[in-house]
């Protein structure tokens, strides 16, 4: 493992700096998300009863239990607990859509576009770029969720705690990884960035959509949907742990198969593209059987 | 240690059902420039890719250094140093900063070389590599690769981007690698450029190594390509040695078409001079050419099928 993983750190750095921008822009909006959000919520709640009660209310509404998410039965309502609510789905979606193409970017991109052959041709490991997108992952994700537990304290809604607010940060990251890894996986098992990209946000399409539907009628089955687990944690109020470590669980799952998945792919390999196209000259790597 | 820093024995690689390699076997040893010729698309980069172990062989056995070049890629790496055909960067990075991470994944560092050759290139290594032309990146990775102090390197069509003046200074430093010792693998589909700085050269063509030897013993392989304008008609032309394929373009037979060997150039300019010369025009002969002469067909890609 050591040797394929050789001097995965300067790829590291060099991914960072080379996605820096990207990354920024994105945990800005994310960040000033939570903070709007908050910030309203708690407006709403503290300006008297009846603009919280409409809020609830609306929220109750099949229409808006598909969009973002069922809002948890409790008797008393307060802004941390509608929050939750509104923010889980949405929130999951967003940093999907910013952590699905960074990762795709850092492996099979580069390997796409010849990048990696030169710094393969070094004294580099055969899987240090997985190494070190997950490793960009990890960082990244941990400064946002870091950013999101500050900006819920400053806030400080009606209804939170600490543990509420560490644990909202927690799964946030932890979302990040279940489908960062999941984006990595399948830029190992495609053969070209446009194709692993698809794959993603299909994956991640269809987990909205079952979410929606269970959400609506089968709360059960929720379950189903790697977006569901989240708002299974029940913030502020029962503040479950177990969806967490499902998730967490299988984060590591996608994370472990690229690596036998890159060995098996040299000799045998999983190829999800018609075998007609010549590929460019400078795909370095055979991936598909011709 | 063996003498040969690479050796492939009838090497094959397929992908899928198509053979990109048929039958590869050369060797490189220590200390010489070999140049590694042939058309697009004959498989010149799938071999170095092998011989990088970035690709698995199908068939054959290729070692560097004594070493296998799948299997023992981390004992091979260091000590080589490679530049691709096309390269690529982290467009947000400068050059300057790639140049210095190239190194480091080498275990190497910015030294007084890499300056150097920065200058000889004349390379701003302060803009982000977005900016950069195919030269300027090309640039990036030959600065990177000679500054290292490697004991082979490996160029895989190093000069498709570079200007003349850019080129004349790549050259001048291959030839200083070679009065170094160093072992140099470079790839090319110009005759003329590996005619200028290689000792030996291995030709390939649709996956199989063709012809393979001391550049000496190939100079039949590179007679000039004659054109020649004269006031008087130049019969004479067909009874000098070292003239073939000789062709007159104009019925009074002064202008003329013809490939020479190199040794008996005089001999030839001597005659020519008897019917005095108006226009010489005289060109190295292309691979084309070559393939056109030894083989009865251009020697094209598969691309084409
Ligand atoms: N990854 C690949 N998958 C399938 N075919 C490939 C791959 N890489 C190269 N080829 C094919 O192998 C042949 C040789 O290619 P290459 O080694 O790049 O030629 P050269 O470098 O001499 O121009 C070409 O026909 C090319 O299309
Ligand atoms: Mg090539």
């Amino acid at each position: 493992m050591r040797r394929n993983n050789r001097r995965a750190g300067y790829l590291l750095k060099a991914n960072l700096k080379q996605n820096l921008k990207f990354s920024v822009v994105w945990l800005v909006i994310l960040i000033m998300m939570i903070l709007s959000g908050a910030v309203k919520l708690e407006a709403a709640f503290v300006n008297g009863a009846s603009g919280s009660k409409d809020i609830v209310k609306m929220l109750q509404a099949p229409e808006m239990a598909a969009m973002f998410g069922a809002t948890p039965k409790v008797s008393t309502y307060n802004a941390a607990i509608i929050f939750a609510g509104v923010m889980v789905v949405f929130m999951i979606i967003l940093q999907a859509l910013w952590v699905m193409p960074l990762m795709i970017r850092d492996t099979r991109g580069q390997e796409e576009s010849g990048l990696l052959e030169m710094v393969r041709a070094r004294d580099v490991g055969r899987t240090a770029d997985i190494t070190a997108a997950i490793w960009e992952l990890l960082l990244v994700s941990f400064v946002m969720a870091a950013a999101y537990f500050a900006s819920l304290i400053a806030v400080n809604m009606d209804g939170t705690d600490m543990t509420g607010d560490l644990l909202f940060a927690i799964a946030m990251l932890i979302a990040n990884l279940v489908f960062g890894s999941l984006a990595l996986l399948f830029a190992q098992l495609a053969n070209n960035t446009r194709i692993a990209s698809m794959l993603s946000y299909m994956v991640l399409a269809a987990a909205y959509l079952i979410r929606l539907v269970t959400d609506l009628n089968h709360q059960q089955l929720t379950w189903l949907s790697p977006i569901g687990w989240f708002e299974k944690v029940d913030f502020y109020t029962k503040n479950q742990l177990t969806p967490l470590f499902l998730g967490l669980a299988a984060a590591s799952c996608f994370v472990v198969l690229p690596w036998p998945l890159r060995k098996v792919a040299i000799s045998a390999p999983v190829c999800w593209q018609k075998e007609t196209v010549a590929p460019p000259q400078r795909h370095g790597y055979d991936r598909c059987r011709r | 240690m063996a003498t040969n820093v690479i050796e492939l024995d009838h090497v094959q690689k397929k992908f899928g059902k198509f053979e990109a390699l048929k039958n590869v076997s050369f060797t490189l040893s220590s200390g010489q420039v070999l140049g590694f010729l042939g058309p697009n698309g004959a498989g010149k980069s799938t071999t170095i890719r092998i011989i990088l172990g970035m690709l698995k062989k199908t068939a054959g056995s290729v070692t560097v250094f004594g070493h296998d070049a799948w299997r023992d890629d981390a004992v091979i790496h260091p000590r080589i140093a490679y530049i691709p055909g096309d390269v690529y960067l982290w467009p947000n990075l400068s050059g300057g900063e790639i140049i210095d991470l190239l190194l480091r994944l080498n275990g190497r560092d910015h030294n007084k070389k890499t300056d150097d050759l920065m200058q000889r290139f004349k390379f701003d290594p302060t803009k982000k590599a977005r900016t950069y032309s195919k030269g300027n990146r090309q640039k990036v990775a030959l600065i990177a690769a000679l500054s290292q102090d490697a004991d082979l390197y490996i160029f895989d069509e190093p000069t498709s981007g570079l200007d003349t003046l850019n080129e004349q200074t790549f050259q001048q430093e291959v030839l200083k690698l070679k009065q170094a010792g160093k072992s140099v693998l470079l790839s090319s589909h110009i005759l003329s450029e590996v005619e200028r700085m290689c000792d030996s050269i291995v030709i390939i063509r649709d996956g199989s190594v063709i012809e393979s030897g001391n550049l000496d013993q190939m100079q039949h392989l590179a007679r000039l390509k004659v054109e020649v304008k004269t006031t008087t008609a130049n019969d004479d032309l067909a009874q000098v040695a070292g003239v073939h394929d000789l062709t007159f373009a104009a019925a009074d037979h002064t202008k003329a078409v013809f490939t020479a060997d190199r040794d008996e150039l005089s001999r030839i300019m001597q005659t020519l001079a008897t019917a005095s010369i108006l226009d010489l025009r005289v060109s190295p002969p292309t691979l084309e050419d070559l393939f056109m002469r030894y083989y009865g067909k251009p020697g094209e890609s598969h691309a084409a099928e």
